[in-house]
């Protein structure tokens, strides 16, 4: 079950730099700079266009030196809240149920990667089973009907080829 | 306007809205997520009009519907109705309710009729003026809206910008427009037309805030059903209070179209600027906040001009007025239908049905929004998890359906946790939609405003309309503060 342990990254807070958004950035920026080597342009100056490469790289300067600035702006501040461990466990297994939906789904198909994560969450948000099971089921024929039926969607079948 | 009086574009529009304020109304989900979600389904409409008429529905009713819970639990459905929480929510307190929210909904209506009444009047004449402009021109006026969405946005400017800047940094993915080259495409063929606007979309609104909301601890009911009250209000009743406002009406539906036309300025900026200046002009302004039927009118009826207003740039530049317009924009142009003066000229017809629809649609939000005001304890009685859920599984199959690509579920998963984690750094998503919408706008107005003029950044700098819109941007820097003045502290 999830819990409140930090409060809303909505909440209203004073605005100042944040390393990591900073440091996030950076590393972004360094890894356009990097990757743009690859990228077969007609390169400077040649039919007066500025080639390919060279808006990636003026973004990621931009990037780069708002990053600097994040961390700049950063010094002295308080440190953000840091989340509680339970919220970095919720935080961690929602990803990797959401990671592992996404890897499954071609391989169970829709309906079954649907059912078992739909019906997970539930749970995991303090439905019964029963419930769960339901609603998820509801949730899945609703989808089925609009978009297989009415739509025409092929939706993944999976590997046991169910129609959906 | 008679073919789109027909059952089947009418009952598809009927229930888009009805989405829109299911969506609108639970607290929590955006008008932004609504629309969204509504592009896939609409794509699956034989008729393109029904598709627009679904998308353009839905993102008039998401805003009316976000001010229910703002009256009644003091919970904004939406951003842009933050504003109708103060009023609104001391006239429910008071047993009003039910009134406060039917003169919300004839507010809603009339703002959006003037507001589409000055899109009518005004992109026509603005079209026509705008086909003077050149490469350099739309670059500028790419920049400014690019701008402007950062300089207004919550949080604050600096991340407004690298918001803007990481957009357009994505809209570089896939084939280069002008040399043919590819960029960060990885030998992926899917990345090669690009990242799809789409998915991108959900995963930023949909997949994030069902993240958020998670991790943020789920309350399993989404809030108190309001209590029956004495308030026997009805239509008729909320009419006269409107009717003896009407300059206020009027007032505050011209300043929601005017801010909505600013590039990047959406509804909430109007809303709170309606309420401001109605707070500052009227004789009972030191009662606001108290329960004053004004300070409902004033909002509520300047959000939903807004929207229209925001189509006046859309349409004319194709510079996408807020988020909601930025992903009705993403989806004209998947239907093939290109923003922008010569549209007017090569394609009137869709301009005029496109006119029409954001006309019958006020029209339609009066029985929709009724519904919704009386639905809304039953909206309030949907488990939270399940109604998150449900916004899951929905984000999945839309992402697919697009291109039945399983490609395009991996991009909404990853915007999903992308979107959480630049939400929980306070950093604007909606700079990040314009940069993406945008991007390519200004990469290619610059090239090729360089390739004519062989190399000068003169033309760029000495052209008037580029000065007068160079003078607008150095303004996008003094004006929103100053419109920000106008927002009242809360309490």
């Amino acid at each position: 079950m999830p819990d409140n342990d930090e409060q809303s990254p909505s909440a209203d807070t004073k605005p100042s730099g944040d390393v990591w958004l900073g440091g996030g950035m950076i590393v972004l920026a360094l890894a356009v700079f990097a990757f743009s080597r690859s990228i077969k342009s007609l390169g400077l100056g040649e039919n007066f266009d500025p080639g390919s490469k060279a808006f990636p790289l003026g973004l990621a300067l931009i990037l780069a030196i708002g990053g600097a600035i994040e961390i700049w702006h950063s010094r002295g501040a308080a440190p953000s809240s840091q989340p509680g461990d339970g919220r970095i466990k919720t935080t961690l297994i929602l990803l990797g149920g959401l990671g592992a939906y996404v890897f499954v789904l071609p391989w169970l198909g829709f309906a079954l990667s649907t059912l078992a994560l739909g019906t997970s969450m539930m749970v995991w948000l303090g439905n019964t089973w029963l419930r769960s099971v339901i609603a998820t089921t509801v949730l899945i024929a609703v989808v089925y009907g609009l978009f297989v039926v009415a739509f025409k969607v092929p939706l993944p079948g999976g590997v046991l080829n169910l129609p959906f | 306007m008679s073919e789109l009086l027909q059952f089947h574009v009418l009952i598809p529009w009927i229930l888009g809205m009805l989405f829109g304020i299911f969506v609108g109304a639970t607290p929590g989900l955006t008008a932004t997520m609504a629309v969204a979600l509504i592009v896939p389904v609409s794509f699956y409409m034989p008729d393109p009009n029904t598709g627009l008429a679904m998308i353009i529905g839905v993102s008039f009713t998401a805003i009316f519907a976000g001010d229910i819970p703002a009256t009644y639990l003091r919970i904004p459905g939406t951003p842009a109705s933050a504003a109708a929480t103060l009023d609104g929510h001391q006239l429910a307190r008071q047993g009003r309710g039910p009134f406060a929210l039917k003169v919300d909904l004839l507010c809603s209506c009339v703002g959006g009729l003037i507001g589409v009444g000055l899109l009518m009047t005004i992109a026509p004449q603005l079209a026509r003026f705008a086909l003077r402009f050149s490469n350099f021109e739309y670059f500028w006026l790419a920049i400014l809206g690019l701008s402007m969405s950062a300089v207004v946005s919550t949080g604050n400017t600096r991340r407004g910008f690298m918001a803007a800047a990481l957009g357009m940094l994505l809209a570089t993915i896939g084939l280069d427009i002008i040399s043919g080259a590819q960029r960060f495409t990885f030998g992926n063929a899917e990345l090669m037309s690009g990242l799809g606007f789409i998915p991108v979309m959900i995963g930023l609104f949909g997949v994030s805030e069902v993240i958020r909301s998670v991790v943020a601890g789920l309350d399993n009911t989404m809030g108190k059903t309001p209590a029956g009250s004495a308030d026997e209000s009805n239509l008729r009743t909320a009419g006269g209070a409107l009717w003896s406002h009407k300059g206020t009406v009027a007032k505050s539906s011209l300043t929601g179209t005017v801010i909505g036309a600013l590039p990047g300025a959406g509804a909430d900026i109007a809303a709170w600027a309606a309420y401001g200046l109605e707070q500052r002009t009227s004789k009972r302004g030191a009662q606001f906040g108290t329960g004053e039927v004004a300070g409902v009118i004033a909002p509520t009826s300047a959000n939903n001009a807004a929207v229209a207003g925001a189509w006046i740039p859309a349409l004319v530049f194709g510079i996408p007025g807020d988020a909601v317009t930025a992903i009705v924009l993403g989806a004209l142009m998947m239907y093939e239908i290109r923003p922008g003066p010569l549209i007017f000229e090569q394609n009137p017809e869709q301009v005029s049905q496109i006119f029409n629809i954001a006309l019958i649609t006020q029209l339609l939000l009066l029985p929709c929004g009724y519904l919704g005001l009386r639905l809304f304890g039953w909206i309030l009685k949907l488990p939270r998890s399940l109604v998150m859920t449900g916004v899951l599984v929905f984000s999945t199959v839309g992402a697919f359906s697009l291109r039945n690509s399983l490609f395009d579920v991996t991009v909404m998963a990853v915007f999903g946790v992308v979107g959480y984690f630049l939400e929980a750094k306070r950093m604007p998503l909606a700079p990040l939609i314009l940069g993406l919408i945008l991007g390519p706008m200004v990469e290619e107005n610059f090239r090729t405003g360089l390739i004519k003029s062989e190399g000068s950044f003169l033309p760029f700098l000495t052209r008037p309309i580029c000065l007068v819109l160079l003078a607008l941007l150095m303004l996008a820097f003094v004006v929103p503060p100053l419109l920000r003045r106008f927002k009242p502290r809360q309490t």
